[in-house]
């Protein structure tokens, strides 16, 4: 059998190499013997008929939020559906703002969000481009780059991926991102679980698991986590700060 | 036409180049003391051209294609000014006219053709007043400083609403297409056009790696019926294209291998026609073309005794992935260095890496970042050294290639730095 993961709007929330999480999800899956193909999916495109085993969402720039909003809505029942299923998801930046109940435009503008999770995000705080982004999640210390001025207002009883230790998150209370069930948002931009290992894992683990597949870390998945902690640790230079918590 | 004050603030930034030079300064400087002195100094200058001045401007290809327009305008016996791309804001380039420009206070010249960074021309444009400009594309570029391609894009447009004359364009552009269907209304504008054949882009593994306008095609504005190109590449292979200028067609030699390069030579010679008019000869124009050499950085090859080297810009997406894409085999030898200054290397997902299968170093202050993506798509990495000194040393210890050269990724600033580890020191004055 071959799980899917499928990379929701792959053309228009791509704009920082987003696909790189997909990427890097087949590729670990597959040293650990699991085969998986990535499946993009775009505006007005068909979803597969089955549940997919992970679902990724990359960053886009606000046209393309907006250019996704309406078939984003059309396919939120279904994408819903699967998350109340347990499929894992995991939405970055643009695509994280896109999650919850809605993005609300600094003029005041709503775009509805998918509803996967009970949250809202408003645009208009100062953008904050940060070298350094640290987030210490039940998982462990998840490390990038931030890039984004919005702020996140997580619903009653919903929990923030994370702590922020740099950086500035979702802006209330300290926290970072979203983790719901076993869909998971974040700030940490771009490829983050090429950087983070453990939070690829801890995806491609439940993929397998839900899949009854077993997933062993292999001798590659150790070969490149050591390139993985050398970038952690390059983008931690100077804060202070150790890869691990 | 000389007048006292802008002549005396010429000398005075003269004086501050000498000082500023003697006690190691940066070649701002001069620019700064000009600036304070007399503020509209740059407007003062260009206006002692007698063509003016001409902007180059885009997300990549602007220090190419300003040689190439110089060197088509050379070719037209016009005695041409340039900045060289280290200045490309204001305080830079009023170091380059007051460095140009005798004790009478005028620009030694009969044209300048300038590169202008997008953050800055709107700025420039009111200063310099261009008479001609253009705009090569709008890519993926440096999202830490623009946040996104919009943004850049509302750049252009506010450098577009200052600026009169002619204004090239690229046809094959989403947003520059776009910037040219919202300028149509203005009169004091004359819009014309540079691109592709179908034929030329089809033979591209990834196109030209524009952004796409997502805003122009959710209100169903993207791409209508492509407008008449005055100057079109109709073929490109390798280092050789064949432009059709007008109703004439000729063959050129580009500086280095790539569509890309074929289009900002077509891009340079429609600006020269725009701006010449009368005066613009097609065969001047190819033989101009033909006579450009790289820009340092940019298809550079440095001689070394232990195999050439071959630098490849390495600045964005857009240009990283032009440069693999139009290698003419695996490369035997490949460096690629990644600057601590280009702080988000995130996009190196987005970059298809098929074109080499072996990488003998990955250096500079993120070079774990390369090594990491290298790693994941099992491309063997033969040293991971933040150092460029100590990885350019090793590389070129290693056995010559047999091909006879090696070929570096580099961004500007790891580009830098290689080039003065090699012994090229005089940087500031560029070979452009």
């Amino acid at each position: 059998m071959s799980l899917t993961i499928l990379e929701l709007f792959a053309q228009h929330l791509n704009v920082n190499g987003d696909t790189g999480n997909g990427f890097v999800l087949r590729t670990r899956l597959g040293w650990a013997g699991i085969d998986a193909e990535v499946v993009p999916y775009d505006v007005g495109g068909e979803l597969p008929a089955t549940a997919p085993d992970v679902v990724t969402l990359g960053h886009g720039p606000l046209s393309a939020q907006r250019a996704i909003a309406d078939d984003l809505a059309r396919i939120a029942p279904t994408l819903r559906a699967w998350a109340a299923a347990g499929v894992p998801f995991l939405a970055v930046n643009g695509g994280f703002q896109l999650i919850g109940q809605a993005l609300v435009l600094e003029d005041g503008t709503r775009i509805a969000g998918a509803g996967l999770v009970d949250l809202t995000v408003e645009l208009g705080a100062k953008r904050h481009v940060g070298k350094s982004y640290v987030v210490d999640s039940a998982l462990g210390r998840l490390v990038g780059v931030e890039n984004q001025g919005a702020t996140v207002r997580l619903g009653d009883g919903v929990q923030p991926l994370g702590a922020v230790a740099l950086g500035s998150g979702n802006r209330v209370a300290g926290g970072e991102g979203v983790h719901h069930g076993n869909v998971i948002g974040t700030y940490l931009h771009g490829p983050v679980l090429a950087v983070n290992p453990l939070l690829a894992d801890h995806l491609a683990g439940l993929a397998a698991e839900r899949a009854g597949l077993e997933y062993p870390r292999t001798a590659d998945h150790d070969r490149v986590d050591l390139l993985a902690l050398e970038t952690r640790r390059t983008l931690l230079a100077g804060t202070g700060l150790s890869p691990q918590a | 036409m000389s007048d006292p004050r802008t002549a005396l603030t010429v000398a005075v930034a003269k004086v501050a180049r000498i000082a500023s030079r003697l006690r190691g300064g940066g070649s701002a400087f001069p620019g700064f003391v000009a600036r304070k002195l007399t503020p509209d100094i740059n407007r003062r200058l260009a206006k002692s051209l007698p063509y003016g001045v001409l902007f180059v401007m885009g997300s990549n290809g602007k220090s190419t294609t300003t040689n190439m327009l110089t060197s088509v305008l050379r070719a037209h016996g016009l005695r041409v000014f340039t900045n060289n791309s280290g200045a490309n804001m204001p305080q830079g380039i009023a170091s380059s006219l007051v460095g140009a420009s005798s004790l009478t206070g005028r620009v030694d010249a009969d044209i300048a053709v300038l590169e202008v960074d997008e953050g800055y021309g709107a700025v420039l444009a009111r200063e310099l007043q261009p008479k001609g400009s253009l705009i090569l594309n709008l890519v993926v570029d440096q999202i830490y400083r623009f946040h996104e391609p919009d943004r850049v894009a509302d750049m252009f447009r506010a450098i577009i609403a200052e600026v009169r004359g002619p204004l090239v364009l690229n046809a094959d552009d989403a947003f520059v297409r776009g910037f040219g269907d919202e300028a149509a209304v203005r009169d004091d504008l004359t819009i014309s056009w540079f691109g592709a054949s179908e034929a030329a882009y089809a033979a591209a593994p990834h196109g030209l790696v524009a952004a796409r306008d997502f805003a122009a095609e959710g209100a169903g504005r993207a791409l209508g019926t492509r407008p008449e190109v005055g100057v079109e590449v109709l073929a490109q292979q390798g280092a050789s294209a064949t432009l059709r200028i007008g109703a004439e067609e000729l063959p050129v030699r580009l500086p280095s291998r790539g569509l890309h390069y074929a289009v900002d030579a077509a891009a340079a010679v429609e600006l020269a026609r725009a701006a010449l008019g009368d005066r613009f000869r097609a065969d001047a124009a190819q033989r101009g073309i033909d006579e450009v050499a790289p820009v340092y950085g940019r298809g550079e090859v440095i001689p070394h005794p232990n195999g050439d080297i071959e630098i490849l810009m390495n600045k964005n997406l857009a240009s990283l992935q032009l440069n693999m894409d139009f290698l003419e085999a695996a490369p035997e030898s490949v460096l690629i260095a990644y600057d601590e200054s280009s702080y988000d290397p995130s996009w190196l997902y987005s970059a298809d890496f098929s074109k080499l299968d072996w990488v003998e170093a990955v250096a500079g202050p993120k070079a774990s970042f390369m090594a990491l993506r290298l790693g994941y798509l099992g491309i063997p990495v033969g040293l991971v050294e933040p150092d460029i000194g100590k990885a350019l040393d090793h590389v070129l210890a290693t056995p010559r290639p047999s091909g006879g050269t090696r070929t570096f990724f580099l961004d500007h600033d790891q580009m830098m730095a290689a080039r003065r580890h090699l012994g090229y020191r005089d940087l500031e004055a560029g070979s452009a």
